[in-house]
């Protein structure tokens, strides 16, 4: 009886040790590759609206599919904070586009998207001095999250594994084209 | 002892072990991530501060002018309170949120320096004396020392590249000069009655 216990015992640690820690090791290596092409790819989506000044549809939509190849689906929040053209301070020497002195006011995803898909060159132009912000959570669960909960669970927590966000002042007015 | 019972008594023994050890290392793993994550932030805050400070002065023909150059680093260092809150998921959070973590942020310039530094000041308040903080964009610094001995007494003004400007007194007689510092050190120029006719210009990268 007690060889018979010690046997389940050792293949039940077997089975552990050579199949389910491997998996969980390859699974958690696994969202961290999709961690850094998400971090790249907003990376290189933010930049690149910095530098051009225009957020395009085919930019957001190369985005999005680059993130969907890691396999995962994500939630993109856009945020830019627009520069306000009225002048903040009532003096002599106001200047309505001095960078750091005016107040910004806020446009969201929503919003952005609404205006890129009205507008007849399907882009949002920005100006020199608003600040883009764009951040991604995935919302699937991905192996790593399922085996880790299976063993363990964190209340309150591990809503989201993968998580990405870049921002930055825009350095140019863009154009239209 | 049977070869499955030392296995599972090994297995009992050495898993614990590696789940502690791999803890520590993952620890480890993400603390210098998080250093490196809070680096690339500050360093894309600096740059957009940088970017304004650079935007402002291009588009402003009195930028040279002391009172517009204060301004515009005020300015650039707002930008970099708020793109260093937009790194954080702050956004909207007032300049002495984010100011309060900065210990001092300094802006050289050709000839010198701005620190914009906490200071402190005091207050009375019903009867009581306290003590505040502030951040606030302190006078501006020159590049430069003064050089006293028997009979002379000298101030040098130095900037970012050789130029240099001396004023004081030397030998007894008050004396104004400035232009590029040149080391006439044997084999760096080449002198003829006493006048530079050529020099070499050697560059040290450390």
């Amino acid at each position: 009886m007690g060889d018979t216990l010690i046997t389940i015992v050792a293949i039940f640690l077997a089975a552990i040790l050579m199949f389910v820690f491997p998996l969980m090791t390859i699974s958690e290596r696994n969202d961290d590759i999709a961690q850094m092409a998400a971090q790249t790819a907003t990376v290189e989506f933010v930049d690149d609206i910095r530098q051009t000044g225009r957020i395009t549809q085919d930019k957001y939509d190369s985005y999005v599919q680059t993130l969907a190849a890691t396999g995962n689906s994500y939630d993109v929040e856009l945020e830019v904070r627009v520069l306000d053209e009225n002048p903040g301070k009532k003096t002599s020497l106001t200047s309505t586009d001095k960078i750091g002195e005016n107040i910004y006011y806020s446009e969201y995803t929503s919003q952005i998207i609404d205006k890129i898909n009205s507008s007849s060159t399907k882009s949002m132009k920005l100006k020199e001095g608003d600040f883009i912000n764009v951040s991604v959570k995935n919302t699937n669960t991905t192996i790593g999250q399922m085996l880790k909960n299976f063993f363990y669970s964190i209340s309150g927590n591990d809503t989201y594994k993968i998580e990405a966000s870049h921002s930055g002042v825009v350095m140019t007015n863009g154009s239209e084209r | 002892m049977k070869l499955q019972n030392m296995i599972v008594i090994f297995s009992i023994i050495v898993r614990p072990i590696t789940l502690i050890l791999s803890a520590y290392i993952g620890v480890q793993i993400d603390t210098a991530m998080l250093v490196q994550q809070y680096d690339t932030r500050l360093m894309r805050a600096t740059h957009d501060a940088v970017t304004a400070f650079e935007l402002n002065t291009l588009n402003n023909k009195y930028s040279t002018n002391a009172d517009s150059l204060r301004r515009d680093i005020k300015a650039s260092v707002n930008t970099f309170s708020s793109s260093l809150a937009s790194s954080f998921g702050m956004q909207g959070s007032h300049i002495t949120t984010m100011m309060s973590y900065i210990p001092a942020l300094v802006f050289t310039m050709y000839d010198g320096y701005y620190i914009y530094s906490p200071h402190q000041y005091n207050y009375e308040t019903v009867g009581e004396q306290k003590t505040g903080y502030e951040h606030i964009l302190k006078p501006y610094i020159h590049y430069t020392a003064r050089y006293q001995n028997s009979g002379n007494d000298i101030v040098v003004n130095y900037s970012l590249d050789n130029y240099i400007t001396i004023y004081g007194k030397l030998g007894g007689q008050y004396i104004s000069y400035s232009g590029y510092l040149i080391d006439i050190t044997e084999g760096k120029v080449k002198l003829e009655n006493d006048k530079v006719v050529g020099y070499t210009i050697r560059r040290y990268y450390n």
